[in-house]
């Protein structure tokens, strides 16, 4: 019984991963997700193709115009195209996300098995370093670092040293979630066992305790890609975002502060609104079918 | 248990210095002082009053040692004076705690008595209609930026169909009264809810899915308990622990506040009091707050960590 | 956004519930959704309010406004319910838009303007009305200059303070000497003027040589030269108690509490209550040398966000606030409110940083100014509200040169200009343009004036700061800023511009930043701060402003107009929308609902 406990995570199927792809693609929704999230992707990478508008284009006798044939998203106060505002948008939007929570993924799972698997010391050391992190006003990092990353890079790459501290700000989260999993999972039988038969600590971590954390930790990385998402937009709010004119889904959606904006030209802010909750939506859809097609126990 | 508890305690005090020095050091890095924040654009001010008080005030100093300077009053007791008002600031801090913890706890609260049985409710019916019309709805929620959702709502509940009253706490002009209160705290309420809801909903959803294929769930089925005791009492509880998690970090934010939801309502809260310290570049409430943000941080996380082991009797603290 | 949607199904029964249950409890139909319908005028459905609000120093004449009380006040009153002071309460967002500073009272410091210093504070002298083109006495009944324009005596009023005691000359000197004195207040270069100003400043002396209290309703001021600019100045400055604040050494000013804590003040209202992060309370000053006002109460609401001030006007909640341009229209096209507009006396202009050797050169600088479509600008993002200005000086006031260069768009004209100065824009390399306006509006003015700049070579990065790091990348003696876009408080006093195109006014000295240096400039400068007569004055700055105009010395652009939005209930009220720091003339005195 406990043999077989042990081995089942790893070698259930020869083929473990064309196993995972055939319960993937049973979930209709994740397959939607993976085409709306292509469809993003493609759109904004291949933005010049797609419109010819330029998104930066001033256009003032054209302002403020509804949705058309011409400018099927309308034009905003400048009478710059929306549609591919937008689009364009796509481009440091998606960017922000992916770097961003790829960093607090990254740093935040290490540190969690880390702590949770050793315990002891490392787990106070790795611990208390994350409290800090966790203590830390983003607001006050962001600007600090915002200053720094200007006066050493330049200026196009800002939003890079952005997405860089959104990632480093919201590990810590993740890092507490994989370690609570962790302390769990290491007393499991299965991973009990699996020390006793001389199983490596890297592979006991990696192998036999990580893809059972795969559930929060993928449900972090869908609210992360939204929160680093809407952080930036956070940050347009507070002057620190992305710098107009170049657009990104946060700064345009944060033109809808101004109560003229929000009432009276809702294309300009609602469309790129639709993308961030498009984007999203297909990415947990895609993170849920992920979590059952790498999970032994849901068939 | 104890010893841990105790064992954890001591090492706060060096975390403690070790965080405040680092937000210290960050926020003087950040452009401008709080002198910077007193000149005018639009007027200019004379710099020679400027420089002196720049002086006056020791931000002309090093780094290492203003902050040696601020450490050594805060060991007695002292945490500056707010620049903006001349106010001592604990007491600013203080002031803020009341509407802060009732705007925060309120939408905690709700955003867990929602979203945890939705989140069961998900992971039983996983894939169902109901399911992923919820997994829409939050992600509709949490992907709307928090000012444009305070600012909506503002437009649509309180000016369109003038439910609620536009930010503040109380009516101006009459007694305080609770009732007027709540009037005025339901709405941010609400929103800051959804997000706690879409959190707790998302985290229950994906932890009970993971418990509900574990043995011993198969094993209290095969024993012929009821649904409901095997859902509630073997499932949940063992659910329990990311929740617990979540929750753990949502405690800090009782006491910070939510900056853009306090901001929109005009609510007095943490977060509009620290957003108005950063826009003035007020070191020593920035400071007062970090403070008062990082026990929290600490505490709770303190706090989950006890609960971890009460949830689950096999962790062991301190192991190695 | 079903978000919201889903919020509301299932929470909005309760809601509503809550909301009933508020209206019927809170009885006297006082809930603040039932404001709008709340009678204008006074209103007192409780005998027992006059002796729950009085102030403490209104002694014995009976309020007005119980006189009127309606008999069939509140038929539904349930005698449980608190007193409601329903009446005649002013709620105000003084303090949102561009000019408010909520929550600092340091009168002698305050970075940026306090309309409500007018509600407690009187000054010696104040304009006459918003047009701010004469001054009025306010402590000072009259006041008179010598033949030599190097002495003015001030004749004070009957005036009392909130306390009850009698204001004096004293208090006025005292006032005047704590602007001179170590880490007081910002004015101090204004006085410099003032007869012995270097030496009291200096501690030489404790005694500021150039004031001299004749009697206790005469004050003497003494001057080194004739200084025109004094009272505009002293308009600015609210006149304290000695009494209340003789024992405060004047480095502890800035921090004292009495601020905002029992200031003791002669101006129409007193400073009654402030509560952190909500609002200040004034009451009325029964003794006010003009009368006690006709408002019971007055609010300054304070508000982090504009656009919740502007619901709240909209709902009847406050009675006033700024407005801004995008807001204008449904402002206007709301029966309940009336619009106020007034320039802004901000000069909204472009800084070259003169550093760059290309700057230097006035051809690029009308090259700029040619390759910008400022009038299309105004028409279309401004709706036609601002007025382009040719030089530091409010375009409509009397400094302006009227045949000033218009810099009608002709990118043509702005290439052949560089082309002939030899200066190719794109050799200058990408150009940080910096700004410390957030709002949508100069977003997308200054989007398109960079579209206009790139389109004749330059080459512009934009950037958006806040204002602490706005003034740290500003002021800076070695910035990396290439253009600035920034606003000038530009009036009614002419020698504002003083300080910032002077040569002798260079960073960190003064704040002419660029640095301007020219000495047919500074001669006009120096010539206008002294000259006594006004018509003389007035050429003198008009040929400041026709300079300025040929040779760029900044690319001046516009001067908006600034708005504000008040109930219908309010009647003579007045609100000046000019920039940070003031005047906010407001005679708040005059005010009834």
């Amino acid at each position: 019984m406990a043999t077989k406990t042990i081995t089942a995570p790893v070698t259930s199927s020869n083929t473990p991963l064309a196993r995972a792809w055939r319960r993937f693609r049973r979930s209709k929704l994740a397959l939607v997700g993976l085409i709306m999230v292509g469809v993003m992707a493609f759109l904004a990478i291949a933005a010049p193709i797609v419109t010819t508008w330029d998104p930066l284009k001033n256009d003032l006798l054209n302002r403020a115009q509804p949705p058309s044939a011409t400018h099927w998203f309308g034009t905003d106060r400048t009478g710059r195209d929306t549609f591919a505002r937008t689009i364009y948008g796509g481009r440091i939007s998606l960017a922000v996300g992916l770097i961003a929570v790829t960093v607090s993924v990254t740093v935040g799972t290490l540190i969690g098995l880390l702590a949770g698997y050793f315990g002891g010391l490392i787990d106070s050391l790795l611990m208390r370093i994350t409290d800090a992190f966790m203590s830390f006003p983003a607001i006050v990092i962001i600007l600090a670092a915002a200053q720094v990353v200007y006066n050493l890079l330049p200026s196009d790459s800002l939003i890079l040293g952005i997405m860089g501290v959104i990632g480093l700000l919201t590990w810590p989260q993740l890092a507490r979630i994989v370690r609570a999993q962790t302390l769990v999972l290491r007393e499991a039988d299965y991973v009990v066992a699996a020390s006793s038969l001389g199983a490596s600590k890297a592979r006991q971590m990696f192998v036999h305790i990580l893809p059972q954390t795969l559930g929060p930790l993928l449900v972090f990385a869908t609210f992360g890609m939204a929160n680093a998402i809407l952080l930036e937009a956070g940050l347009s709010f507070l002057g620190q975002g992305v710098q107009p004119p170049t657009p990104s889904w946060g700064n345009l959606v944060e033109t809808a502060r101004s109560l003229d904006i929000l009432e009276n030209l809702p294309w300009t802010w609602f469309y790129p609104g639709i993308f961030i909750v498009i984007t999203v939506l297909s990415i947990n859809f895609i993170g849920d079918a992920l979590r059952d097609a790498v999970d032994p126990k849901s068939r | 248990m104890f010893q841990y508890v105790l064992r954890r305690l001591a090492v706060t005090i060096p975390v403690f210095i070790a965080i405040t020095m680092a937000v210290f050091t960050l926020i003087a890095l950040a452009p401008g002082d709080p002198m910077a924040s007193y000149i005018s654009p639009e007027l200019g001010t004379d710099p020679a009053v400027i420089e002196r008080l720049r002086h006056e005030f020791g931000f002309d100093q090093p780094i290492p040692i203003r902050y040696l300077n601020w450490l050594g009053q805060v060991a007695q007791g002292n945490l500056g004076y707010r620049i903006k008002t001349w106010d001592p600031v604990w007491p600013v801090i203080q002031q803020r705690f009341g509407p802060t913890l009732l705007l925060m706890s309120t939408a905690l609260i709700i955003g867990i008595l929602i979203g945890v049985p939705l989140g069961v409710y998900s992971a039983l019916n996983k894939y169902s209609l109901p399911d992923m019309a919820l997994t829409g709805m939050v992600f509709l929620g949490i992907s709307t930026p928090a000012f444009l959702v305070g600012l909506g709502s503002l437009y649509l509940f309180s000016l369109q169909l003038d439910l609620f009253p536009a930010g503040g706490m109380h009516t101006l002009g009459k007694p305080e009264s609770l009732l007027d209160t709540l009037h005025h705290l339901a709405l941010p309420a609400l929103i800051l809810s959804a997000n706690y809801i879409a959190t707790m909903l998302r985290y229950t959803r994906a932890a009970m899915l993971d418990v509900i294929g574990e043995q011993y769930v198969t094993t209290a089925r095969a024993k012929g308990l009821s649904e409901r005791v095997v859902i509630v009492r073997h499932a949940l509880r063992n659910a329990l622990i990311p929740i617990v998690t979540v929750i753990g970090f949502s405690i800090p934010n009782l006491l910070a506040g939510a900056v853009f939801t306090e901001t929109i309502f005009a609510w007095p809260g943490m977060g509009s009091l620290f957003i108005d310290g950063v826009n003035s570049r007020d070191f020593p409430l920035m400071m007062g707050v970090t403070l008062v943000t990082t026990t929290a941080v600490l505490l709770s996380n303190l706090i989950t960590d006890v609960l971890y082991a009460v949830l689950n009797p096999k962790i062991r603290f301190g192991r190695g | 956004m079903k978000e919201p949607k889903f919020k509301s199904s299932l929470f909005s029964r309760a809601a509503i519930g809550m909301a009933v249950a508020s209206l019927v409890l809170a009885a006297c139909g006082a809930a603040p959704t039932a404001a709008p319908t709340a009678a204008p005028t006074a209103k007192p459905a409780d005998p027992t309010k006059p002796a729950a609000t009085a102030a403490p120093a209104e002694p014995t004449k009976p309020a007005a406004p119980p006189a009127t009380a309606a008999p069939a006040a509140a038929p539904t009153a349930a005698p449980a319910a608190a007193p409601a002071n329903s009446g005649n309460i002013i709620i105000g967002g003084f303090d949102v838009g561009p000019g408010g500073f909520p929550e600092r009272f340091d009168n002698f410091n305050a970075g940026a303007g306090h309309y409500a210093f007018e509600f407690y504070l009187s000054k010696l002298v104040r304009y006459c009305d918003t047009t701010l083109s004469k001054m009025c006495g306010d402590l000072a009944e009259k006041w008179e200059v010598s033949a030599d324009g190097k002495t003015v005596t001030f004749f004070l009023r009957d005036a009392k303070w909130h306390d009850g005691t009698k204001v004096t000359a004293d208090d006025v000197a005292f006032t005047i000497a704590r602007q001179l004195d170590k880490g007081v207040g910002r004015y101090s270069g204004n006085f410099a003027a003032l007869t012995g100003a270097a030496d009291y400043a200096a501690g030489k002396t404790d005694k500021l040589a150039a004031l001299t209290v004749v009697d206790a309703k005469t004050l003497k001021i003494a001057l080194d030269k004739p200084n025109p600019p004094l009272l505009d100045t002293l308009s600015f400055i609210g006149i304290i108690q000695k009494k209340q604040w003789e024992k405060v050494a004047p480095a502890d000013f800035p921090k004292s509490d009495i601020w905002k804590n029992g200031i003791i003040g002669s101006g129409p209202f007193i400073f009654s209550k402030y509560v952190p992060g909500q609002y200040v309370e004034f009451l009325p000053f029964a003794d006010y040398y003009g009368g006690k006002p006709k408002v019971d109460k007055l609010i300054n609401r304070f508000f982090p966000e504009a656009g919740t001030a502007l619901i709240a006007l909209q709902k009847g909640e406050i009675d006033f606030t700024y407005v801004t341009i995008d807001e204008l229209d449904k402002v206007k096209g709301n029966a309940d409110l009336k619009v106020i507009e007034g320039p802004s006396l901000v000069g909204q202009s472009m800084y070259f940083n003169q550093r760059i050797k290309a700057f230097d050169n006035p051809k690029v600088r009308q090259a700029v100014m040619y390759a910008i479509d400022r009038d299309t600008i105004i028409k279309t993002l401004w709706k036609g509200t601002a007025a382009p200005s040719n030089c530091f000086f409010s375009p409509a006031g009397p400094y302006n040169f009227k045949d000033s260069n218009p810099y009608k768009y002709d990118p043509v004209k702005a290439k052949a200009l560089l082309k002939e100065a030899g200066v190719d824009p794109a050799s200058l390399g990408e150009l940080q343009f910096l700004t410390y306006y957030g709002d949508q509006l100069t977003k997308d003015m200054l989007a398109v004036i960079a579209e206009q700049l790139g389109a004749v070579g330059f080459k512009i990065k934009l950037r958006f700061t806040d204002t602490p790091t706005f003034n740290t990348e500003f002021y800076n003696a070695d910035p990396k800023w290439a253009l600035a876009w920034v606003g000038a408080g530009n009036g009614p006093e002419p020698d504002n511009v003083y300080t910032s195109h002077h040569s002798s006014e260079q960073w960190p000295k003064g704040i002419n930043i660029n640095p301007i240096i020219n000495a047919d400039l500074d001669k006009l400068l120096d010539a206008g701060r002294t000259e006594g007569d006004p018509a003389k004055r007035t050429e003198i700055y008009q040929n400041v402003c026709k300079l300025s105009n040929e040779l760029v010395l900044r690319a001046y652009m516009l001067e908006s107009t600034r708005y504000g939005a008040a109930s219908k209930k309010l009647n003579n009220f007045i609100y000046t929308p000019s920039p940070g720091g003031g005047r906010y003339l407001a005679y708040p005195e005059k005010w009834t609902k």
